[in-house]
């Protein structure tokens, strides 16, 4: 049976501490929360000021680099969306650079375990990825039929993976920036994709076209075959998803007032 | 005022007082500066945006007739054409459209209720679709629209139905409602044909803004 921790707020965003330990909730209520993963006691409500760097980074709207050290946001530019811009800052705050990025919004952001490439997806389906230390436009992928929500690089920061409207999980070789690979089998939209911390399993999570609440799947991949080794259900869209580094839990949130903690060993 | 159209309005009254700019019918020289002035400020507006949402596919066909015989839902001519605030026509403009069938549903994996039109010389369009259906996440109905063409800036928007009732018959009251639509200008009247095959009707003319 999944166990279900409570949150007083909704919980937007999920990440795994203290090797699997601890699981950090990003909430509604701007505040971050910290359960024991193993007796699903809660240990601490941290303000957005006090967060230690690995769990600023599920900060959200703000994307984070690991360690902090750098900070992007989508600026809506002008009301007629059509001129798409990332932002990104320094630990100061200061502003680094101001990359064009599309149109229509952007829909998802990731930066790369080292924090030396930012990728960003933006609803006209174009992707882009930028070096971050002098800006330079690494890759501008135009051959997306759709667009993407979900995107996470592999902690070795060899892959980039990014899912969204037509079911399929994307995967860029970051050395070459080339499509690698596809993966087909999740029922839905993807909306949430995590690597595992060996980078040997995906998992992803949809939400329906008829509406948000609808019970969804999540499938847990093999990376090196590409086949969904499991799945569990969903009761509405699955709004980000976390492994636990030593292997045993998958956390899910789904914009509830719960996580859902799936045993895996 | 600025410098501008200080400057425009000392040359025109040069050229009226040198009989350079004289009217067919008699006409005093004031009257004729302002009916000119008002022709060059009244440039038409561009067309209101509205956001994209997360369901455009790039590579749609360049067809007119979305609909197919037997399709379930009520027949809709979509006519316009694509203009500049100038009033200019636009060549080479692409006309995205893309909305959700009967049932308030996209197709993600096709391309059924999408097309990218190619505007010719004639810089009119027609669309034959059905009425698109409601779906629980944007409950009013609605066709998407993304227009790009060259020298221009690319318009995002979505027409709307004055007769939907999201509206409740009263669009001027509460297409704001909910903060689903953001102009009442895109909630477009319908119009009901009964003879031959029965259909709706609405215009939905484009107006560009220069780059």
């Amino acid at each position: 049976m999944p166990r279900t921790l409570d949150s007083e707020a909704n919980v937007r965003a999920v990440a795994f501490l203290d090797g699997g330990a601890a699981l950090a909730g990003w909430c509604s209520d701007r505040k971050a929360r910290v359960w024991d993963t193993a007796t699903g006691r809660l240990r601490e409500t941290l303000e957005r000021a006090s967060l230690p760097p690995s769990i600023a980074a599920l900060a959200s709207p703000l994307v984070t680099s690991a360690g902090g050290a750098l900070t992007s946001e989508a600026l809506i530019a002008n009301k007629q969306w059509n001129e798409n811009t990332v932002r990104v800052r320094d630990r100061s705050g200061a502003d680094k650079f101001r990359l064009p990025a599309g149109l229509g919004g952007v829909s998802v952001m990731a930066f790369s375990p080292g924090g030396q490439a930012l990728a960003a997806g933006s609803y006209d389906t174009s992707l882009r990825v930028w070096n971050t230390a002098n800006g330079e436009l690494l890759r501008h992928v135009e051959e997306l039929p759709i667009s993407m929500f979900a995107m996470d690089f592999s902690p070795d920061g060899r892959w980039l993976a990014a899912a969204g409207a037509d079911r399929i999980v994307y995967v860029w070789d970051a050395t070459t920036w080339r499509l690698a690979r596809k993966l087909s089998g999740q029922p839905e939209m993807i909306s949430a994709l995590a690597f595992s911390s060996d980078g040997r399993r995906l998992a992803t999570g949809g939400f329906s076209v008829l509406t948000v609440s609808h019970p969804v799947k999540i499938l847990l991949w093999d990376f090196a075959s590409g086949k969904p080794e499991r799945t569990f259900d969903a009761p509405s869209r699955v709004n980000s998803l976390a492994l636990s580094p030593d292997g045993r839990w998958l956390a899910a949130a789904f914009g509830s007032r719960s996580v859902v903690l799936h045993a895996l060993a | 005022m600025n410098d501008k159209e200080l400057r425009r309005r000392d040359i025109l009254g040069d050229c009226i007082a040198k009989g350079l700019l004289v009217a067919a019918a008699p006409m005093a020289s004031t009257r004729l500066f302002a009916l000119w002035q008002q022709a060059e400020t009244q440039a038409a507006q561009p067309t209101p945006a509205e956001v994209l949402g997360p369901f455009y596919k790039k590579g749609a066909p360049d067809v007119s007739l979305l609909r197919k015989p037997g399709d379930p839902g009520f027949p809709l001519r979509v006519v316009g054409k694509v203009t500049n605030t100038r009033g200019e026509k636009v060549p080479g403009a692409r006309v995205d459209v893309w909305q959700a069938d009967h049932a308030g549903l996209y197709d993600l994996q096709g391309y059924r209720y999408r097309a990218q039109l190619a505007i010719g010389e004639a810089s009119g369009y027609t669309l034959e679709t059905i009425l698109p259906g409601h779906y629980a996440d944007r409950p009013a109905q609605h066709i998407h629209y993304l227009i790009s063409a060259p020298g221009h800036k690319t318009l995002i928007t979505q027409a709307y139905f004055a007769t939907d009732p999201f509206f409740d018959g009263n669009p001027g009251k509460n297409y704001a409602k909910n903060n689903i639509v953001r102009s009442r200008e895109l909630v477009r009247p319908v119009k009901l044909f009964e003879q031959g095959a029965p259909h709706a009707e609405i215009t939905f003319d484009i107006i560009l803004e220069k780059a």
